[in-house]
């Protein structure tokens, strides 16, 4: 329909007519339709045919109610509810079914629908959310897409806060890479700061975002280059009960170093928020007194460090800006500093849009557990497709048990109840266990709510039920649900000729069974399906838990290396190598005496040190290599890792040719390859890279060796090409080989020598089995939540199989009486009944096993190791399904075989 | 009489009344609420003042006559009468003599008053 005569929804219209009183008709039509013609114009159809509804709706006011609603007849509604209260409490077996199947899948839409909301809801606590932009920078190198990422040169946005005049206002976030150590000199209490926790901002950070401060001048807090601010939970960690405001910290370590004083408490970060961090400091801090001393070298136009926040005017055109954008990278591009044939380009990406719709960049996002616009599409069609089966499942069970209302439907039939009459009755009795089920749903939302957001690791609360848009829309759904699920049984009892059914021939067929088994069909291939899946997932995540990986990691313990050495020379700018070299020659003397202290102890097998360990794949670098005197365009990418002296030893990596790394070897001049790097640079055979040359940015460095293929990362990723490159002062993580002795004594020991050559510093450590298998447990938590709605789905398609099967054996009471008075025995009864729910059920299975394949093999896709499909995927969730659909079956069926036929036949 | 009390939002209906003279109906003053306050309200909601303040006496209400726009519907002129004028003035006269009397205030803006 176009636009331009466009006429308001008709029932809306026949409702509004209905109810609305005679004299204010013509006034309020003409408004309503002026009002829609408006929104029309201005918005869409669709949406003003919403408000056309939400207006007439909200017309239903005393003042405008009329005669024809007035005089209703209320004590007939009375009537239908009293029957309806008393039919609920008379069947209270059939009731309980109902109202738990219809209630279970409202409660779990809910749930899902919370979750939904959760993750839509991301950044928008900020005021203009819509108008705050973050600059991503893409990179073409000779016109091909080289890489992107959110990270921009320290002037950018400065520059385009002057300069263009559709941006209002800029900040810059630098998240912080290295942790530090973190005393309260008061009470010399020190901790370990993960490196993401530590930020920087300029000072209008927290004018942009609404992060409120418990304590502190929002305007102020990070004027002062000293000024830290910190969270609420870091305020009790460090300072207990105490006001922390004014207080002073000393960080050591990390991005930058020294006293700070707060000035600022956060309240705790709302968890659906990118921007997560534990301490804020003014983005000075960094460059003056920190490591990032080289941002102003060519005037801050190089160095891509910084998340950049832009907010934008109102009115502007977000593509002219991001056009600016480019002009300005343009025009400050560095000649003979950037390379010529790499052309940057900018995005604006709205705020809201970067926890689901942000994807992948080339360069890790600091943005972290972003979630996935697919799963919670996924998800919402779940939650509406269990809704749906609740529903249908409801249909079901009510139409049959109403089988056994005919004789009350003929009697109001034949005293002078008119079909209407009836079908407001039907309606009424389904209005009232729709609202009970309702509000039953709500506690048992709030029941499993704190349950899903355990299994997804995530805190969940139920914030919907304060609004008053969540209300609105769960009475719409309550009734539309109660009218759809009422309508049927409604018309098909009220429908039927009084005679036949006050008569004792009840042989009445109502409806389509055809349509009902298609149903149930459907429900147990859903059913069959999940099952299946839950296996999969548990049989693959023990698959990945079980595999050789090429590496020993159980009885490791690594030890977080120091952050900062007392009285060693002092970094302030990340990028001068001089003064890089001085510290590093320092800690890796340190380092060294370290080794060679913790070594020698009896309990303690070997040790050596790394930039990482297995498991951590974020901070991996990717560098560009090849092999020496190779063309330029010949570069490929790989993983580098610094790994100290003995780190094939330590994790028990298979030599394949060549040597490992030895004590006369300089640092980062000597590397390891695995197979697949050996691969990758082309090399024919393991012995044929040993003592190659490869160039590594200007000069060349050797292979002294090749060692077999390792799972660095989970069994998700397939082998990378590594670089495993000598480095003995590598001490990022230091990994120790436990020997047999307990580990109390290994503990005490390494952490007394720890202690003395690197006092200050705080002692943490882990065991990187229980690290690495971390990685599977978001795998873990997608299995719960398949196997929770397994459970549902069986639930719900074994209502429905017992609904069906209570309604024909209702229909074939007379049947079974006559066959048993001929002599058939229960057993032949029971099985002549389930007979035809067998059959049913196989066609569920013959339609589920293709499927079962197709998607457990496209899942299997996602992981490089895997489990194959076996007959077991097939056989396994087709036998749970029968055993509980046959239980369900039986136990109707026997009951109804072993009734009495003196019963169903003594009325004839 | 009845009530002569105001309610905040029938004391903003009123005066939108007022503003609006001559296209003072329902569906405008809506329009108008909103693009004021910013906030939204439903046309059911803003009548159902329209036709309590009109029962209180102080407003009083015509059919205009039909135009196109609205389908050839008549709409519904509300006018302020002389008590529903009184009833604004008083409420007013209130205000600003509270306002006077808080100190915090008038050490600071005097153009406070002028809100």
């Amino acid at each position: 329909m176009s636009k331009k005569n466009a006429i308001p929804p008709y029932f809306a219209n026949r409702l509004l007519s209905w109810f609305i009183r005679d004299e204010l008709r013509e006034e309020v039509e003409g408004d309503l339709w002026e009002r829609f013609q408006e929104v029309v114009r201005t918005k869409s159809l669709f949406r003003a045919k919403m408000d056309y509804w939400y207006q007439v709706l909200n017309y239903i006011r005393p003042f405008a109610l009329g005669k024809s609603i007035l005089t209703i007849d209320f004590g007939m509604h009375k009537s239908h509810v009293k029957v309806g209260w008393r039919n609920l409490f008379r069947q209270k077996w059939n009731s309980f079914i109902n109202i738990g199947g219809l209630s279970l899948g409202m409660g779990i839409c809910l749930v899902i629908c919370q979750y939904v909301l959760f993750e839509v809801d991301h950044d928008r606590f900020h005021p203009d959310y819509d108008r705050i932009y973050r600059i991503i920078i893409k990179e073409a190198q000779d016109g091909v897409p080289s890489g992107s990422g959110p990270y921009a040169t320290y002037k950018l946005g400065e520059k385009a806060e002057e300069v263009i005049p559709e941006v209002e206002q800029y900040v810059r976030f630098y998240p912080s890479e290295y942790s530090a150590v973190i005393t309260n000199p008061e009470t010399e209490q020190r901790f370990n700061e993960d490196g993401h926790t530590m930020a920087f901002a300029d000072s209008t950070f927290l004018r942009m975002f609404n992060f409120p401060l418990k304590r502190g001048d929002p305007t102020t807090a990070l004027n002062g280059i000293h000024n830290i601010v910190i969270t609420e939970k870091m305020a009790k960690k460090y300072f207990g009960h105490e006001d922390p405001m004014g207080k002073t910290l000393v960080v050591k370590g990390g991005s930058s170093y020294g006293s700070c004083t707060i000035t600022g408490v956060l309240e705790d970060l709302p968890l659906n928020n990118h921007l997560q961090f534990a301490f804020l400091r003014p983005l000075e801090n960094l460059w003056k007194l920190g490591n990032g001393g080289s941002v102003n070298r060519y005037g801050g136009w190089a160095r891509e460090w910084f998340g950049t926040y832009l907010k934008i005017k109102e009115s502007a055109d977000i593509t002219s800006v991001q056009e600016k954008l480019d002009q300005l990278i343009k025009e400050n591009k560095l000649k003979g500093v950037d390379p010529e044939n790499v052309v940057e380009t900018t995005k604006l990406q709205p705020i809201a849009d970067i926890h689901l719709r942000s994807g992948a960049y080339s360069y890790p996002d600091y943005a972290v557990d972003k979630g996935n616009l697919s799963d919670i599409q996924i998800f919402v069609i779940i939650a509406f497709f269990i809704l749906f089966i609740g529903w249908v499942n409801y249909i079901n069970l009510s139409t049959a048990q109403s089988m056994g209302r005919a004789k009350e439907v003929g009697i109001r039939k034949s005293i002078g109840a008119l079909k209407r009459q009836l079908v407001v009755q039907f309606i009424t009795e389904s209005v009232l266990v729709n609202l009970i089920s309702g509000l039953l749903a709500i506690g048992i939302a709030l029941v499993l709510l704190p349950v899903l957001g355990h299994s997804i690791g995530k805190e969940l609360y139920f914030t919907v039920l304060g609004t008053t848009a969540f209300w609105y829309w769960f009475f719409v759904f309550i009734l539309g649900g109660a009218l759809l699920s009422g309508l049927y049984p409604a018309f098909v009892l009220s429908s039927y000729r009084p005679i036949s059914m006050l008569g004792s021939t009840k042989m009445v067929r109502a409806g389509s069974m055809q349509l009902r088994k298609g149903l149930i069909v459907f429900q147990f291939l859903i059913s069959i399906a999940l099952v299946s899946g839950t296996y999969l997932v548990y049989k693959q995540i023990t698959y990945m838990k079980a595999r050789e990986l090429g590496m020993d990691i159980e009885k490791m313990l690594v030890v977080i290396g120091p952050k900062f050495l007392l009285n060693g020379p002092k970094v302030t700018d990340g990028t001068d190598m001089v003064q890089i070299r001085a510290a590093n020659a320092y800690s890796r003397a340190r380092f060294l005496a370290f080794q060679e202290e913790v070594a020698n102890h009896h309990s303690i097998g070997t040790v050596t040190g790394s930039r990482l360990v297995p498991g951590q794949v974020q901070d991996i670098s990717n560098v560009y290599l090849k092999i020496w005197g190779a063309p330029e365009g010949e570069a490929q990418q790989f993983w580098l890792i610094n790994t100290g002296m003995h780190f094939i030893k330590t994790y028990g990596l298979k030599l394949l040719a060549g040597n490992t790394f030895n004590s006369d070897m300089s640092d980062d001049n000597f590397v390891l390859l695995n197979e697949e790097a050996v691969k990758t640079f082309g090399f024919d055979s393991p012995q044929d890279a040993v003592q190659q040359k490869i160039t590594f940015g200007e000069k060349p460095i050797t292979v002294v060796g090749v060692v077999k293929n390792f799972n660095w990362e989970s069994l998700k990723s397939p082998f990378m090409p590594m670089v495993l490159r000598f480095d003995g002062g590598a001490n990022n993580y230091i990994s120790f080989r436990l020997g047999v002795a307990d580990l109390e004594e290994s503990l005490d020991h390494i952490k007394s020598v720890y202690r003395t050559i690197y006092p200050e510093n705080a002692f943490d450590y882990f065991f990187l089995d229980t690290n690495f298998n971390r990685q599977y447990l978001a795998d873990v938590q997608f299995g719960t939540l398949f196997l929770a709605f397994s459970i549902l789905a069986i639930f719900l398609a074994c209502i429905g199989l017992f609904a069906l099967v209570s309604y024909s054996a209702v229909l074939r009471t007379k049947e079974i009486g006559i066959r048993k008075v001929h002599g058939a025995s229960t057993t032949k009864i029971t099985v002549l009944l389930s007979k035809e729910y067998l059959y049913l059920l196989l066609m569920a299975i013959t339609v589920a096993i293709p499927l079962i394949g197709y998607w457990g093999n496209l899942w299997l896709e996602n992981f490089a190791f895997r489990t194959s499909l076996g007959i077991d995927h097939f056989l396994i969730p087709v036998l749970v399904i029968l055993i509980i659909a046959l239980f369900t079956v039986g136990h109707k069926t026997l009951r109804s075989a072993q009734s009495n036929p003196v019963d169903s036949l003594k009325t004839d | 009489m009845k009530d002569t009390r105001l309610g905040e939002f029938e004391e903003i209906i009123l005066l939108l009344v007022g503003i609006l003279e001559e296209r003072a109906y329902a569906f405008q003053i809506a329009e108008e609420f909103e693009s004021q306050t910013g906030k939204s309200v439903s046309i059911g909601a803003t009548h159902s003042t329209l036709d309590r303040l009109c029962k209180k006496g102080f407003l009083t209400s015509k059919l205009g006559k039909p135009t196109a726009v609205r389908g050839g519907r008549r709409k519904r002129i509300y006018t302020i009468s002389a008590s529903g004028e009184r009833a604004l003035i008083a409420s007013r006269d209130l205000r600003t003599s509270l306002w006077n009397q808080f100190p915090a205030f008038s050490k600071f803006s005097p153009n406070l008053y002028a809100l």
